[in-house]
């Protein structure tokens, strides 16, 4: 409940924290359980009572399965647009998605001391026959290959001619280290993503490591992540074995594991998961109104702007993605520093 | 409704008694009145300059439109064969005299009709067995849903001649004729929604929003209109489109 309330009165929270602080402006934000904190208000305020019960019919029984995951992704994008704007830099990371306009927006990486933040990782492998048969220790060691490269390396040789993305493309300064590999022999042949994997085999300590499983999934999903703020019994990334390291065809090449621990890193779809106007909280990724697939020509044009279709939080082909950008960046590392959510990962 | 257009056949069947007769009795007893009619004939005027348009909801038994120069509701009580319009409530506006003249019309033929006929989505309203209006109900809708991760494609397409699949982004569409039940089926269920307010609803989960599941969205385009939902899970939409996405996809999956 106090939740809930929480949702209704994060409007007027803002406006006193513009009068205490620094101008953190949150008014766009939404968080993934569902109505965010603009539309609750609105609809409760709506004269329709039967609406207003179905959202919050919906809002109540989320927030019942998980109390409190709203106000702590909500505080989590608190703490990074703080964090962001304590490096005096713009606050409000609207601008791309913010319906068209310039599109050239370009963000400098903030300086926050932290140098490449290593992050230590477990990988848990289930499948009926989980050796090497399976899944080859060349492909753990390609897909770790394919983390360190794509947390680090610009890429900007591969950009085509034409795009102004060239200065958006950064080193966002991740490493990955292999901390160890389980193997489990379970005769589940398809997993879905209902986090069951994980339930079964318990990540081991999700505060300071990343646990990757890699499963059959099914259903079309070549992997899927948990945002940071979730419960830490499901904390971690879930991969196809058929899409983990270097194997074969479009989705061959790891970047299955970079887009989700895009994900894991706070990180929002290119296109915000909605329309031209739905944001993905930042500046320099162009607004665009649905996913990219396949291996898109440049340009490849919605909302009046090229697509970043190779930033590697599209549904781009492996080969076809090939860049965070500065604003993703800075949206990233504030969770590894104080109070952030994945602080003591990197010892802070 | 059924039941009464039953009778309604029953009684022409039982005066000119032909075999074609009889197959129209089975079709229309599955037709319902609720829906949108372009008006074709008004009076002795079959080329009306302006189309006047009447909707129908047997929910609420309400009826509105567009009269030629105004919009207006009101309601209905039908009977059997018989059909009576109530008061209706008009908006004020003054157009040319062409529309006004149309328009005062359209007025004088609900007052007046007291029975229908409904076939082959012709609605003809008569009094004491004489015509004054024809409507052809209009369901030009088209309906796309599309659903998309990153490992996979899939868009259905049905219009009243057409089911087309799409599943591969940018491939090329396998398609079928879509059959009249299904279409009939369709249109149903729409009649049941208001399309205009699809564009408002909220998905009850986001797990596409960490790839814990398909995107989903369903367009509806009528007329000149497009509707567009927000984005909801493949395989949750949200529960006022709940039927009719099942609908659509099932009749998508019988296409192979």
């Amino acid at each position: 409940m106090a939740a809930l309330a929480f949702l209704f009165t994060a409007c007027d929270a803002d406006k006193n924290e513009i009068v205490q602080e620094q101008q953190i402006d949150m008014s766009d934000f939404y968080v993934y359980t569902d109505a965010d904190s603009d539309e609750a208000a609105k609809s409760d305020n709506k004269k329709n009572a039967s609406k207003s019960c179905a959202s919050m019919t919906v809002l109540n029984r989320q927030l019942n399965e998980n109390p409190g995951l709203a106000k702590k992704m909500y505080n989590i994008e608190l703490h990074t647009r703080k964090f962001i704007a304590g490096k005096g830099k713009p606050t409000k990371p609207g601008g791309g998605g913010g319906g068209g306009g310039d599109s050239d927006v370009d963000v400098a990486p903030i300086e926050d001391n932290m140098g490449v933040i290593d992050i230590p990782v477990y990988i848990h492998i289930v499948y009926p026959d989980a050796s090497t048969k399976t899944i080859s220790n060349e492909q753990v060691t390609t897909q770790m290959a394919t983390l360190n490269a794509d947390f680090r390396d610009k890429n900007t040789d591969q950009l085509p001619s034409g795009t102004t993305f060239a200065n958006d493309a950064t080193d966002a300064g991740f490493s990955f280290s292999l901390a160890g590999t389980f193997r489990h022999d379970d005769s589940k042949s398809s997993w879905g993503t209902n986090n069951s994997v994980k339930a079964d085999y318990p990540p081991i300590n999700p505060e300071t490591h990343m646990n990757i499983w890699v499963c059959n999934i099914g259903g079309g999903i070549l992997g899927y992540a948990q945002f940071p703020g979730g419960s830490e019994a499901t904390d971690g990334i879930v991969l196809g074995g058929d899409y983990f390291g270097n194997t074969g065809g479009p989705y061959g090449a790891g970047r299955t594991a970079t887009h989700e621990v895009g994900h894991y890193l706070n990180l929002r779809h290119i296109w915000g998961d909605g329309r031209c106007r739905q944001d993905d909280f930042v500046a320099d990724t162009p607004s665009s109104n649905s996913s990219n697939g396949g291996c898109p020509a440049f340009p490849s044009v919605s909302c009046k702007t090229a697509d970043m279709t190779m930033n590697y939080m599209d549904y781009t082909y492996d080969n076809c993605m090939y860049m965070f950008t500065d604003g993703q960046r800075n949206r990233m590392r504030p969770l590894f520093a104080q109070n952030g959510a994945r602080a003591a990962m990197a010892g802070n | 409704m059924k039941f009464s257009l039953l009778l309604l056949m029953l009684l022409s069947l039982k005066s000119c008694g032909s075999t074609n007769a009889i197959m129209s009795i089975q079709e229309n007893t599955m037709q319902k009145l609720s829906g949108l009619y372009s008006v074709t004939t008004l009076g002795k005027n079959n080329t009306l300059a302006i189309t006047p348009e009447i909707n129908f909801d047997e929910n609420t038994n309400r009826v509105s439109g567009f009269s030629g120069c105004n919009r207006f509701n009101g309601s209905y009580t039908i009977t059997e064969n018989n059909i009576t319009f109530g008061p209706t409530a008009s908006t004020r506006m003054m157009c040319g005299e062409e529309a006004n003249s149309i328009e005062h019309n359209m007025f004088d033929v609900l007052s007046q009709v007291n029975s229908f006929t409904l076939k082959n989505n012709e609605l003809t309203l008569l009094k004491d067995k004489i015509v004054l209006l024809i409507a052809k109900q209009n369901n030009d809708y088209v309906i796309e849903y599309t659903a998309a991760s990153r490992g996979s494609y899939q868009q259905i397409n049905i219009n009243n001649q057409t089911v087309s699949i799409i599943s591969k982004r940018g491939g090329s569409a396998k398609a079928k004729t879509c059959s009249e039940a299904d279409w009939e089926k369709l249109i149903t269920l729409i009649n049941t929604i208001e399309i205009e307010k699809i564009t408002e609803l909220e998905a009850p989960s986001k797990r596409f929003q960490f790839d814990g599941a398909a995107i989903a969205r369903l367009t509806i385009k009528h007329k000149d209109s497009t509707y567009e939902t927000n984005s909801f899970d493949h395989g949750n939409p949200p529960k006022e489109i709940s039927v009719l996405v099942k609908e659509i996809l099932s009749i998508g999956e019988n296409i192979e």
